[in-house]
């Protein structure tokens, strides 16, 4: 068992733990392939939080698993049992699917549901997408996973999006249907012929349970294959199979009682540390922060009518679906100098749905081979928190390409139960320096901003400077809370006011002191 | 029979009895197969299974008189002529640098044998460099040049080669083969195109297996083909599926139409279209040397996300646009502030066409104003779009089009 892994073991594991971070073939997790559903899992992933997680659910006791429900085919009602095509999709509801899968399912997991919508999955909005992130964030205080249930057609948005936005390694399963769920007046009559939905969401319940895709953000579970929220689309407008990771394949699948996992997402390396969260906490922000991000796809000889319409409509950032390692026609290249030169932030991604775009400059970004409608999402979150496209690039790079190398220097030991973190900043904890400073056109700020102990606080800085805004940073990557700041140029040098704010996250804890301190102001 | 005869087409599908194993063919039976030979130029010794006889005839021809057929080259740029700043390099390169002359000249004595090559230096730039005005004198040189010549290589670069693919497969009023190719990997880093090959460049054997294959006659009535990475794949099914590797070309769920393994040029599938071989239904409506270049329309493509803006839309109509494609999620479906716009831009008379962006499936969809795109993908649509708003101002005669053209059936037997 995993539990009674020696010192001597762990040091092994530690070497398997950087070949699973290279996301190649190497079998990262394997389950026996017994007909029970017990995870008995022979853990290779050497991160004690993920071997505790998984050890825990295989451990006697219930999982509890909340089931966050949207709509989609999965709930759709059939004009007839053998109708695939013609449903209203979000009819039935989750309480009622559940049922169906009972009592079997009550020996994966206790088992309860939030009826967040009923609907088609284009029928959301970037502000309701904001509101699920929150929804299954609450859900993940009380459950050891969430399941949530979308239409396909956009599933590959939720999926990234949730797994850009929720602050806890706990398991999140995205799953759906491709045929509707059944054509009777309620869920248990009239089941369409070989429907896929009941199966999927009795998969998606048992890998929530199971804890295997713990610490690896959210996953998409449907047609039995488990695939990366980063990597997956929908390839088929209508088969089961239609998910596809097209470069790397799936992470792994179930066959009844075996989950097994051949891949893990890069960022499973950093599950032992607070470094594994992204910095786009959206219970900081307001929906009013969210800003418009667009796409525009390029062909032979492309206008540029489309860029210049979404940036006279309010876009500050377009993802350009480029030919090849990301071309554009000369007219739609011409409207991109142009929107950089307005402040509009460009991502270069390829049409080709496979391979890197390398191409970066002033205003435009490299998505790597991040597909489009990933790209934009995560161009959307890095607009509503910052204003440095510096910063963008990088999480461009960290978050947006991680690199799959990244090696953790120890394994931990794991730590004690821990009661949720309480909030003990107030949204405008602030300090101001006691005297105007005298500054050349170059500032650099530094600020420290103290956790309670051992615990790296999480949050945004907001600078001020005689009384504006001058840029927004997130505490969430700085080493032991400090953040050092190049601030933007000054017209005129000399005395200035410098002001900091610190907005902590909803689950950091700071330091009884409560605070933010000045390192210094400096001129450059 | 080659090119068509003075206009008596027809576009209801007739006479097509004797062909009809050959439609059927078009989805899983060995159309064609030439078998390998340790004779690297042993002659087109074919087991026929298309029962064109016009296929029948050119492919015959070819075989009896190997070295005999003529092939020219027309040229566009791209990768395949890119100069590298050395020869390890494979991303940092000027495209569209080397004279399709001297590339073919790299590739004799060994090309000779194959037939008679000669090239015309249509231009040297990237493929995205190409207007929808130049694409249409490119049809108009692909054409002069096959009055003369047995087939017609087209080198392009290969990021937006599958549009070039795919119009010159609905305009080119000719039934001799046009194979086009290209390359990942530039051809040399020296001041000229024989002197240090980029290691490892795929250029020289795509066009030599190019050549090949236009001389070879096997893609006679198939419209244009693209062959690289030793693979032939079909005008409207190929798309480039990454930005980089050198196995780019795929055609998704059916796979390539065949493949050229040194000698052996096989023959897996054939397009729908291969069913009209003996008949003028054959061609298509797109004879551009009937159109200006200023009737060409503007016609653009919008693309669909969690919700997707419709100002792209409304701005593209602004600029002019009278048709649209939209690449929609899933089985078409747009956002509820781009399915507004597009309301709105039907009202002024703004022709959709629906299709998915998810890259294979059928689209559902068609209604006013609003076309079904089938599986044709986004790009391959906006192109039939475009010269069904050039050719017509009936939309229900573009819709036929989008289903006869865009996506022809090739179970159906017709009459």
């Amino acid at each position: 068992m995993v539990t009674e892994m020696t010192k001597k073991n762990s040091k092994r594991a530690l070497s398997a733990v950087a070949i699973a971070g290279l996301g190649l073939s190497v079998l990262a997790i394997g389950a026996s392939t017994g007909a029970t559903a017990s995870p008995e899992t022979q853990v290779v992933i050497s991160s004690a939080t993920y071997q505790q997680a998984v050890a825990a659910a295989a451990a006697p006791g219930s999982p509890k698993v909340t089931v966050v429900a949207t709509g989609g085919t999965l709930a759709g009602k059939a004009t007839g049992r053998d109708t695939f095509g013609s449903y209203r999709a979000g009819t039935y509801l989750m309480t009622d699917l559940l049922d169906q899968l009972r009592p079997e399912l009550d020996g994966v997991a206790a088992v309860d549901s939030v009826q967040f919508g009923n609907g088609g999955s284009s029928s959301y909005t970037i502000e309701k997408y904001r509101e699920l992130t929150l929804a299954v964030e609450e859900a993940l205080k009380t459950s050891d996973g969430v399941v949530v249930t979308t239409g396909t057609d956009t599933m590959e948005e939720f999926a990234y999006w949730l797994d850009l936005t929720v602050q806890s390694k706990k398991p999140v399963v995205i799953t759906g249907a491709m045929r509707p769920w059944a054509a009777g007046a309620t869920a248990s009559e009239q089941p369409v012929i070989g429907t896929d939905g009941p199966a999927n969401l009795y998969n998606a319940v048992k890998l929530a349970a199971g804890q295997q895709t713990y610490c690896f953000g959210t996953v998409l579970m449907l047609n039995d294959e488990i695939h990366a929220a980063r990597e997956v689309r929908k390839t088929n407008t209508t088969r089961m199979d239609t998910f596809g990771s097209p470069s790397n394949g799936p992470l792994g699948y179930i066959d009844e009682g075996a989950t097994v996992l051949n891949h893990a997402p890069a960022r499973v390396a950093k599950c032992d540390g607070d470094a594994w969260a992204t910095p786009f906490d959206v219970s900081t922000i307001t929906p009013a922060d969210l800003p418009k991000v667009e796409i525009a796809y390029a062909y032979q000889e492309a206008s540029g009518s489309m860029i210049e319409g979404l940036v006279g409509d309010g876009a500050t950032g377009i993802v350009t679906m480029g030919t090849g390692a990301g071309g554009l026609s000369g007219t739609m290249g011409a409207a991109r100098t142009a929107a950089v030169g307005n402040g509009v932030w460009f991502v270069s991604t390829t049409r080709t749905g496979t391979g890197n775009v390398t191409g970066s400059g002033n205003g435009i970004i490299a998505g790597g081979d991040l597909q489009g409608t990933k790209a934009r999402l995560l161009l959307l979150l890095s607009r509503a928190f910052t204003d440095d496209i510096a910063q963008a690039k990088t999480w461009f790079t960290t978050i947006g390409n991680p690199p799959a190398t990244y090696v953790p220097g120890e394994v931990v030991e794991p730590e004690p139960e821990t009661p949720e973190p309480t909030v003990t900043g107030t949204s405008a904890t602030k300090l101001k320096v006691a005297k105007p400073v005298k500054v050349g056109r170059k500032i650099t700020a530094t600020v420290t901003v103290t956790g309670a102990e051992k615990v790296v606080p999480t949050g945004k800085v907001t600078f001020r400077i005689n009384g504006s805004t001058v840029k927004t940073v997130s505490l969430w990557s700085a080493k032991k809370g400090v953040l050092r700041v190049t601030l933007p140029k000054q017209k005129k040098p000399g005395k200035i006011g410098v002001e900091a704010y610190f907005t902590p996250a909803a689950t950091s804890t700071l330091a009884p002191s409560n605070g933010i301190t000045w390192v210094n102001v400096k001129r450059r | 029979m080659d090119v068509k005869k003075p206009r008596a087409h027809t576009w209801l599908r007739k006479g097509r009895t004797a062909v009809a194993a050959a439609a059927v063919g078009a989805t899983c039976a060995v159309v064609l197969t030439q078998t390998g030979s340790e004779e690297p130029d042993a002659g087109v010794a074919a087991a026929l299974q298309i029962e064109s006889v016009a296929y029948q005839q050119a492919v015959a021809q070819a075989a009896a008189a190997p070295g005999d057929a003529k092939v020219t080259v027309v040229a566009t740029g791209g990768t395949l002529a890119g100069k590298a700043t050395g020869r390890a390099t494979y991303g940092s390169y000027r495209a569209g640098t080397y004279p399709i002359a001297d590339m073919l000249d790299v590739l004799r004595p060994e090309l000779d044998a194959l037939g008679t090559v000669d090239s015309v230096q249509f231009g040297n730039g990237g493929s995205g460099s190409y207007t929808i005005e130049k694409y249409r004198e490119l049809t108009l040189a692909v054409e002069q040049a096959l009055e003369t010549a047995d087939g017609v290589v087209v080198t392009t670069g290969t990021d937006t080669m599958e549009e070039f693919a795919y119009w010159l497969d609905l305009t080119v009023q000719s039934k001799k083969p046009v194979v086009i190719t290209g390359a990942m990997r530039p051809w040399a880093a020296g001041a000229t195109a024989s002197e240090q090959p980029v290691i490892g460049t795929d250029g020289p054997a795509n066009l030599y297996n190019a050549v090949k294959l236009a001389a070879g006659q096997q893609t006679y009535c198939f419209g244009t083909v693209l062959m690289l990475n030793d693979e032939i794949h079909t005008a409207r099914e190929v798309r480039k599926g990454n930005a980089t590797r050198m196995n780019t070309f795929e055609t998704p769920m059916l796979g390539p139409a065949g493949w050229i393994d040194q000698s052996s040029t096989t023959l897996r599938r054939a397009p729908a279209r291969m069913s009209t071989c003996d008949t003028d239904d054959w061609f298509t409506p797109f004879d551009v040397s009937e159109v200006t270049p200023a009737q060409l329309p503007k016609v653009e493509i919008a693309f669909a996300y969690q919700g997707a803006s419709g100002a792209g839309i409304t701005s593209a109509v602004n600029a002019g646009a009278t048709g649209i494609v939209t690449m929609g999620t899933g089985t078409g479906g747009l956002s509820g502030t781009m399915g507004a716009a597009r309301t709105a831009a039907i009202g002024n008379g703004v022709w959709f066409v629906s299709t998915s962006r998810t890259g294979t499936g059928t689209a559902s969809g068609g209604g006013n104003g609003i076309i079904g795109g089938g599986d044709l993908q986004g790009p391959k649509a906006r192109l039939l779009l475009l010269l069904s708003r050039a050719f017509t101002n009936d939309i229900d005669q573009a819709k036929t089009w989008f289903a006869e053209i865009g996506n022809p059936d090739s179970s159906d037997q017709g009459a």
